[in-house]
């Protein structure tokens, strides 16, 4: 294993990553940081963060409804079949790590925007005026 | 001017957050029942506000992170949730008790049962948060809820001896007709009063709303030591004129229109419109608040994009959300439901959710990662900071008991 050396401060997954929001390239917010992938690496033993999970199914599953969690990204999974990603989100798409974490993806394609589209087909769109921004 | 309106968030948060229907009700309450007794803690309460709306401000300038989003990241999703169906709970209940105030409002100028106001009310509640943009909307009501301080005007009518005012309301006690718990359960409620949390929920997002950065952490200060102060101030004003026309009297205060009696018993027809204009704007002001906080504690705990700033078909969760909450309070509000006791209990209650919204903001603005070397708490605000999460814990533990014992203050 080559020794990194790590530069700028050190990362506490639960304290630095989980809860945090998340913002697309575009800076539109899309979701948060529901749970963690960790990943052993066999060779090393080491433990790492390898993706950012986002979602209903995630949080539902990280908050002990591990029945629900499964079945709401089960759900998530038939609506979507191979077309995304269910809310994984890996780790190199994070561009940086502050009170928000921006991430070099594009809400609109994320699962977690899906119930955003929902709404917006079924129901904003049908009340006039929402397509212009307030006063505009 | 472009100075003086830059205080209008802290203006509209104020008057909506203190002299909405709830601090209406206590204030008018308290004066009429425990006169000048309870005033110190609409003080008290005001420092607090005051120490931790301009924390979530300087958080929501310097990060652009509004409070909520605090909540759940220094919470955990877990406590964070239950926040947050507490927080949505309270919150539902005020934006009821405001639907029927401004009603109520309209009802004493119009002479229409409030009940058949209510739709309407709603409906105008929902327009401004769908369509007014949010500086418009913070100069409109803010200003327009400025009509309060006839309260202030009435009381200097009355002419009351100040030097026996000021050292009644110094020297607060427990009068004789009651027992600790009832005069403790007021208290708790008009300290929930003056600190709801969704003041702050819409302080700090109104801040990210209207742009804030680093640059306007002045603007910050002068809208939290400008709007509150003045805030509290009208709600002395209120207490005050209670005490002075309604006590004597023994009018206690069960319906709105009481509350206005002691403005319109001493400056007439003209102190009484300019009153209603006061409690339409406050309320209504109140109510957007709510409604649009219900929309922010919601987007912002889940990560949906969120606010006024942008087109509501690229925040749609957002501005569902908050169309549900009207309708919801609407209908609640419709059913008959006593506004003043609803309103009764979203303050008292919202007392015992105070420390859940307030712990966070204290954390983080203390935190270099968020806010810089420069801009992180200083030791006295810190200190003052903490004995207030004291206090607040301490409300809170108090405060389920109290109601249980009093039956609700009666």
């Amino acid at each position: 294993m080559n020794q990194r050396r790590i530069t700028g401060r050190p990362l506490h997954a639960t304290l630095d990553l989980l809860d945090r929001q998340l913002r697309d390239r575009n800076g539109v917010l899309c979701g948060n940081v529901d749970d963690l992938e960790l990943t052993r690496d066999d060779e090393t033993g080491q433990i790492y963060v390898t993706a950012i999970l986002a979602g209903s199914g995630a949080l539902a599953y990280r908050l002990g409804g591990r029945r629900l969690g499964r079945w709401l990204h089960e759900a998530d999974r038939r609506l979507h079949e191979g077309r995304r990603n269910h809310g994984r989100i890996p780790m190199e798409l994070t561009t940086s790590i502050g009170p928000a974490i921006d991430l070099a993806i594009d809400a609109h394609d994320q699962s977690t925007h899906d119930l955003e589209r929902w709404t917006r087909v079924h129901v904003i769109d049908h009340i006039p005026g929402g397509s212009h921004r307030a006063g505009k | 001017m472009k100075k003086v309106l830059g205080v209008a968030l802290g203006i509209l948060t104020a008057i909506g957050g203190f002299v909405d229907m709830g601090d209406l009700v206590a204030n008018a309450e308290t004066g009429a029942r425990f006169d000048m007794n309870l005033a110190w803690v609409v003080v008290v309460g005001v420092i607090g506000i005051v120490v931790y709306a301009e924390m979530s401000g300087r958080v929501a300038a310097l990060c652009g992170r509004p409070v909520f989003d605090l909540v759940r990241e220094r919470l955990g999703a877990r406590f964070g949730l239950a926040n947050l169906a507490a927080s949505f709970f309270i919150n539902s209940l005020t934006l009821t008790a405001e639907l029927a105030g401004v009603a109520l409002a309209l009802s004493l100028l119009t002479s229409v049962n409030y009940l058949f106001l209510i739709p309407g009310v709603a409906l105008l509640v929902w327009l401004v948060c769908w369509r007014m943009p949010f500086e418009t909307m913070e100069r409109i009501f803010g200003l327009l809820g400025l009509c309060l301080v006839v309260f202030a005007v009435a009381v200097w009518k009355i002419g009351p001896d100040w030097s026996e005012l000021l050292s009644d309301t110094a020297h607060p006690h427990v009068p004789a007709t009651d027992n600790g718990f009832t005069y403790a359960y007021y208290g708790i409620g008009l300290f929930g009063a003056a600190m709801t949390p969704y003041e702050v929920f819409f302080f700090s997002s109104g801040a990210v709303e209207d742009g804030w950065t680093a640059k306007d952490l002045g603007v910050n200060k002068a809208n939290v030591l400008i709007g509150f102060p003045l805030g509290a101030l009208l709600s002395l004003a209120i207490m005050t004129s209670a005490h002075f026309v309604l006590a004597p009297r023994d009018i206690s205060v069960d319906q709105l229109s009481q509350m206005a009696l002691p403005v319109a018993s001493v400056l007439g027809r003209v102190g009484l419109a300019v009153v209603l204009i006061g409690i339409f704007a406050a309320t209504f002001g109140a109510a957007l608040e709510t409604a649009l906080s219900a929309g922010y504690v919601m987007a912002q705990y889940f990560g949906w994009p969120w606010g006024k700033a942008h087109a509501p078909r690229e925040a749609t969760r957002f501005h569902a959300v908050v169309l549900l909450a009207i309708i919801g309070a609407a209908v609640f509000g419709m059913s008959g439901v006593d506004p003043v006791q609803v309103t009764e209990y979203s303050i008292v209650l919202s007392a015992a959710a105070l420390p859940l919204t307030y712990f966070p903001i204290l954390v983080i603005a203390n935190d270099r990662n968020y806010m810089g070397d420069e801009h992180v708490n200083g030791r006295f605000v810190n200190a003052i900071a903490s004995v207030y999460l004291v206090i607040l814990v301490l409300v809170a533990l108090a405060t389920i008991p109290l109601i249980i014992i009093t039956k609700g203050g009666q």
